[in-house]
């Protein structure tokens, strides 16, 4: 077990209950903390010391360069994509779940209006997706797109170098976090607007010294100021659950591909549109901007983005960022006993006892 | 009974108040108050593209009497700051009560929607609820058509519209519930 990029610290602690144990050496890195609970995968910006051999991150911090506004970004990233797509062969996939971040991508894609692709383009949905936004399913989906059951959808040996998959995973990581949106919603904003300060974190209930003392030196790495108590819990979402959330389903979506097959189509066929290097530069340089539209509502520029296109108010003012939990995608992610991956892809199994035992050592619980 | 509203030219009777309330998970403004705690449920499920909505009996909040919150004031109570909707378990539970000693307060929720839209929102919940609970005989099939134009739709006008379409359609099958309908939209002679 070397050189690992993802290991689901949750996972392991919902076997093993003595890994959050005060007295456990390395405890803290299993323990929830308020605001971003135990899968503190990885920072992008230096190189972290847990327990276990940790690999650099697959997903570097682009150099910052300047920005457009949201709706320009979205765009450019999406003509970009149609246009590699349609110079292949390849099927677009898009995992819509109906939320605020894949909606946006479609958005985006519909708005390109690059027929070609279009005529291409499968939408992995199910009834969920559809119940979460159903005025947008039935104005712009149904009966003029290709769909698919995302339940019956997966990638295997016959199909892996011949499709593209599109998902929404990391919107939130360049939005926001959840945790902002749990402040704003109780409209403390004086903790958002604030500099972040030891009364801050105090308040935020953070006072898991191994992370603490982590966060402190990734904010010294980082490219931009982290000045508000908004920038510093955007910038725990942003550096540090980055790798999480683009690594946790690939354990689903790989699940019947080889190591070479899921490196292959990793670095080839997955196409995650917030990781886009401009999308990202966008993120660093809003931090200001985001936390002020915040007021307005959550995640305010690309629900602003999507009104635009299909000006449903009542989505726009109501809608509240939720766990695209309907996916099996995701289900199968949580409840594989896949706990970890290593940079050539090959993953690591609690149903193995060799796995195991070494995991024992690594972790000094043997 | 409160009266009746006129919107878009059809006429129908406010529910004048019950205890289930349908309560905004983001503004926590009550929407409606229906008698019925199942209503309460089928509601929020068909109004989840438009509202996340949690159901409250209000009858545990001490300050609450029937004549106090009915149809026709409740977009201007909401239920205090310390309840957390965005929860996931609050969010899962089936009826809140008020357990956590939280309050209900007379103050119109801050919200982006125009007063006007709001209450254009509110009264399609009245009328997708008085349809559902007043047509008689009503099918299955009917009901699941009649939900979906409500769970699809954002616009009043096209609400109307379609459901006045639909009614024509199924007068032939299932009278009396379209001809019901078509009372409700004030459109039968049309």
């Amino acid at each position: 077990m070397n050189d690992l990029i993802y290991l689901s610290a949750k996972k392991l602690a919902s076997c093993d209950l003595l890994l959050k144990d005060s007295n456990y050496e390395y405890s803290d890195w299993f323990c929830d903390t308020v605001y971003h609970g135990p899968d503190f995968v990885n920072s992008r910006v230096h190189q972290i010391r847990p327990p276990w051999p940790l690999a650099p991150t697959p997903f570097p911090l682009p150099a910052l360069t300047t920005t457009n506004n949201f709706a320009d970004v979205m765009d450019k990233i999406a003509e970009r994509y149609c246009q590699d797509i349609v110079a292949t062969d390849k099927i677009p996939y898009l995992y819509w779940s109906g939320g605020i971040d894949s909606t946006g991508i479609l958005v985006s894609l519909l708005k390109n209006n690059n027929q070609n692709f279009l005529n291409r383009l499968v939408i992995l949905l199910n009834q969920e997706s559809i119940n979460e936004n159903a005025y947008f399913y039935y104005q712009f989906i149904q009966g003029k797109l290709q769909e698919q059951d995302c339940d019956s959808f997966e990638i295997n040996a016959d199909n892996y170098t011949t499709i593209s998959l599109l998902d929404g995973d990391a919107g939130n990581q360049c939005m926001g976090s959840g945790a902002i949106n749990q402040i704003a919603y109780t409209q403390q904003y004086e903790l958002l607007d604030d500099p972040w300060s030891d009364s801050f974190l105090k308040r935020i209930n953070f006072n898991n010294k191994t992370l603490l003392a982590i966060v402190n030196d990734s904010i010294n790495a980082a490219p931009i100021p982290v000045n508000t108590g908004h920038d510093y819990l955007w910038w725990i979402n942003f550096n540090f659950k980055f790798d999480d959330v683009l690594l946790n389903k690939c354990v689903s979506y790989f699940k019947n591909l080889t190591a070479a097959q899921s490196k292959y189509f990793f670095e080839n066929n997955l196409f995650r549109f917030y990781q886009q290097a401009d999308m990202q530069v966008w993120s660093l340089l809003t931090t200001d901007l985001r936390r002020e539209k915040l007021k307005i509502t959550p995640k305010y520029f690309p629900k602003q983005y999507i009104y635009e296109f299909d000006r449903n108010d009542l989505w726009f003012s109501n809608k509240i960022e939720s766990k695209s939990g309907a996916y099996t995608a995701w289900t199968h992610s949580t409840t594989s006993p896949v706990f970890a991956i290593d940079s050539n892809w090959q993953t690591y199994r609690l149903d193995n006892a060799t796995t195991r035992s070494e995991l024992g050592k690594i972790l000094k619980r043997k | 009974m409160v009266g009746d509203v006129t919107w878009k030219g059809t006429t129908f009777q406010i529910e004048g108040h019950g205890k289930y309330a349908l309560v905004d998970v983001l503004h926590r403004n009550i929407w409606l108050t229906v008698y019925n705690e199942t209503t309460a449920h089928v509601l929020k499920k068909i109004f989840v593209s438009k509202l996340t909505l949690v159901i409250y009996d209000l009858s545990s909040f001490q300050l609450y009497t029937e004549q106090l919150i009915d149809n026709s004031v409740c977009l201007d109570w909401q239920i205090t700051l310390g309840v957390n909707f965005l929860d996931e378990d609050q969010m899962l539970t089936p009826t809140h009560t008020n357990q956590y000693n939280h309050q209900l307060i007379n103050l119109a929720a801050d919200t982006n929607l125009s007063k006007v839209r709001q209450q254009e929102l509110q009264y399609q919940l009245i009328l997708c609820n008085n349809i559902l609970s007043r047509a008689r005989g009503l099918s299955l099939e009917f009901k699941e058509d009649i939900a979906n134009i409500f769970l699809t739709e954002i616009d009043n006008k096209v609400i109307n519209d379609k459901l006045y379409e639909l009614a024509n359609r199924w007068m032939s099958k299932q009278f009396p519930a379209a001809s019901d309908l078509l009372f409700y939209l004030n459109q039968f002679y049309e």
